[in-house]
């Protein structure tokens, strides 16, 4: 397909990111951004945060072209955005099947105790006046992968969602990059260094977890990842060193 | 800052004794009646608060940043003076919600007994929302919106918190039985934290000792006059503090259906689940998960 050519119209988005953050998403969204059949929504924004108003009052039929109005492409471009929240905020997936009913979906998941540690260090960054239990307690709500991709199943295929690895992103990403394009029904194509598109790394931040913490992370997260085998059978559990020996069934999410 | 209302209590009955760990911790759930019943049972003669009034205040929050250490316990124990013979405890309406806090509360206070009050997670839901409207002039930050869904996640809490104690030492009460049966659950309260039921009524379950019910007569002749249902003690206290900031409280009663599917995604198999940790458990008084009762067809 040769890029790049046509009228620009809007329409619902073609792929949406929903998750997760301090996973990976901006980098990946770049790198995606390299390939010319896939462009960005206005401004060349990745996350638009558009559902977010959603939990507290109905979204109306008027509201969706609003959302529309934001993804201009050619007709032989598919357009999208990566609001990574959009997949921790319940309300969020039935609006997105009305307003983008013809969406793929794009989840990239990491170490959810390494996402803890890096999604900490994000929000005091980002919100410094933010009170630091109710920091810890979205860092740790965020990573519940299991229940937030049972609530996109509830109302998407899973033939519509694909879910990456960050770690495995980071082993191979021409590799992965490859089938996330072929996912997204765009021609092969191969970046020129996609390890020059990292996002916002918050290594230098990050604080080690001591026992209690660590303990307590791995005793709620812990039957989240299990239960997730069952939801992604190709994750690689190897690769969260954190979960290398996994709780026991605790029933909420059998 | 300790309310006036707990400086007072301390002034009227000053505890004498050692410190050490809490006999009790109330842990939560938020917008389930925790303040009620804990003032209840606050209320019995050999039960005493935490001698700086700090209930509710959330000793453990700060563990999410930092290492809790001795002397952080010491310092926990140092607020739970009692003489002999006497009880004393204290809630937090967050602890169950904030997954730090099960191993700490397991450190800082081992033989304590644990209380929880659970509420139809769905009306917990709305309560919250009604009391965030209250407090805020715009309730749609998606953080705290999400965390308030969060919070009715009672068995994926309960299961956390029983993985560091003792699952004998947690009672688990339901707000609705509190309410239908408030004696009833009183009593059995009492018992579980090892107290002899002798018999005390709490001043303000007096009028339900002697089986009236609903409400006072002077509140029924207001409310034939034509005073609103949702005009009460505590929107009464809280309307100064909204003429001050000008608000127009609109408070949000009912959900919209695609919020409703939304949180049954998140509540359902939660409820489920809770239902084979708590087998006592009356979904008769959860409307919104009545479909999950036994022997009810989906």
């Amino acid at each position: 397909m040769a890029a790049g050519t046509g009228k620009i119209d809007t329409g619902p988005p073609d792929f949406v990111g929903v998750g997760a953050q301090r996973s990976g998403t901006t980098w990946w969204f770049r790198t995606l951004l390299s390939h010319p059949q896939i462009r960005p929504p206005r401004k060349g924004r990745k996350e638009l945060h558009f559902f977010e108003p959603y939990g507290a009052r109905p979204m109306r039929d008027e509201d969706i072209p609003r959302y529309h109005d934001l993804f201009p492409r050619r007709p032989d471009q598919i357009a999208g955005e990566w609001t990574p929240r959009y997949m921790a905020d319940a309300w969020t997936a039935p609006l997105l099947k009305r307003a983008a009913p013809d969406a793929k979906l794009l989840v990239m998941l990491r170490d959810p105790i390494e996402r803890y540690r890096s999604g900490v260090v994000h929000r005091a960054t980002r919100s410094p006046d933010a009170r630091a239990e109710i920091v810890a307690r979205d860092a740790i709500e965020r990573g519940r992968y299991t229940s937030q991709l049972r609530g996109l199943l509830e109302v998407f295929e899973r033939d519509r969602i694909l879910v990456l690895q960050y770690e495995r992103c980071r082993l191979d990403p021409i590799g992965q990059y490859r089938r996330t394009l072929e996912f997204l029904g765009v021609d092969d194509h191969v970046p020129e260094d996609v390890q020059r598109l990292r996002g916002t790394t918050m290594q230098s931040g990050k604080k080690p977890l001591w026992p209690d913490l660590q303990e307590a992370l791995r005793v709620t997260l812990g039957p989240e990842v299990r239960a997730l085998v069952e939801i992604v059978p190709d994750l690689d559990l190897d690769l969260w060193l954190n979960f290398s020996q996994l709780p026991s069934d605790d029933g909420v999410l059998a | 800052m300790a309310s006036w209302r707990s400086r007072l209590r301390l002034r009227r009955r000053r505890p004498a004794g050692p410190g050490g760990p809490p006999d009790f911790i109330g842990v939560g759930a938020q917008s389930c009646g925790a303040p009620w019943w804990h003032g209840l049972i606050a209320e019995h003669p050999r039960i005493l608060r935490p001698i700086d009034g700090r209930e509710g205040a959330g000793f453990f929050d700060e563990f999410s940043q930092r290492e809790m250490t001795d002397a952080d316990i010491a310092r926990y124990h140092a607020r739970f003076v009692r003489p002999e013979g006497c009880l004393a405890g204290e809630w937090g309406s967050r602890y169950l919600a904030d997954a730090w806090t099960p191993p700490l509360i397991a450190r800082a206070a081992p033989e304590a007994r644990l209380l929880v009050i659970l509420r139809d997670p769905i009306e917990r839901y709305l309560a919250a929302l009604r009391q965030r409207t209250r407090e805020v002039a715009s309730p749609d930050d998606p953080v705290l919106m999400t965390d308030m869904i969060n919070r009715g996640r009672y068995a994926t809490q309960l299961r956390a918190l029983r993985a560091f104690v003792d699952p004998e030492r947690i009672l688990v009460l339901q707000y609705e039985r509190c309410r239908a049966d408030v004696l009833g659950e009183y009593r059995r309260t009492i018992r579980f934290l090892g107290l002899p039921d002798d018999g005390f009524v709490p001043r303000r379950l007096r009028r339900a000792a002697r089986g009236e019910t609903g409400p006072r007569g002077y509140v029924r002749a207001l409310r034939a006059a034509g005073l609103p249902e949702h005009v009460n003690r505590r929107w009464l206290r809280n309307a100064p503090l909204r003429l001050l900031r000008g608000q127009r409280v609109e408070v949000p009663t009912e959900l919209w259906p695609e919020l409703e599917a939304s949180l049954h995604a998140v509540l359902d198999p939660e409820i489920a689940a809770l239902r084979d940790l708590v087998p006592e458990l009356d979904l008769s008084l959860w409307p919104h998960f009545a479909h999950l009762r036994e022997g009810v067809k989906a």
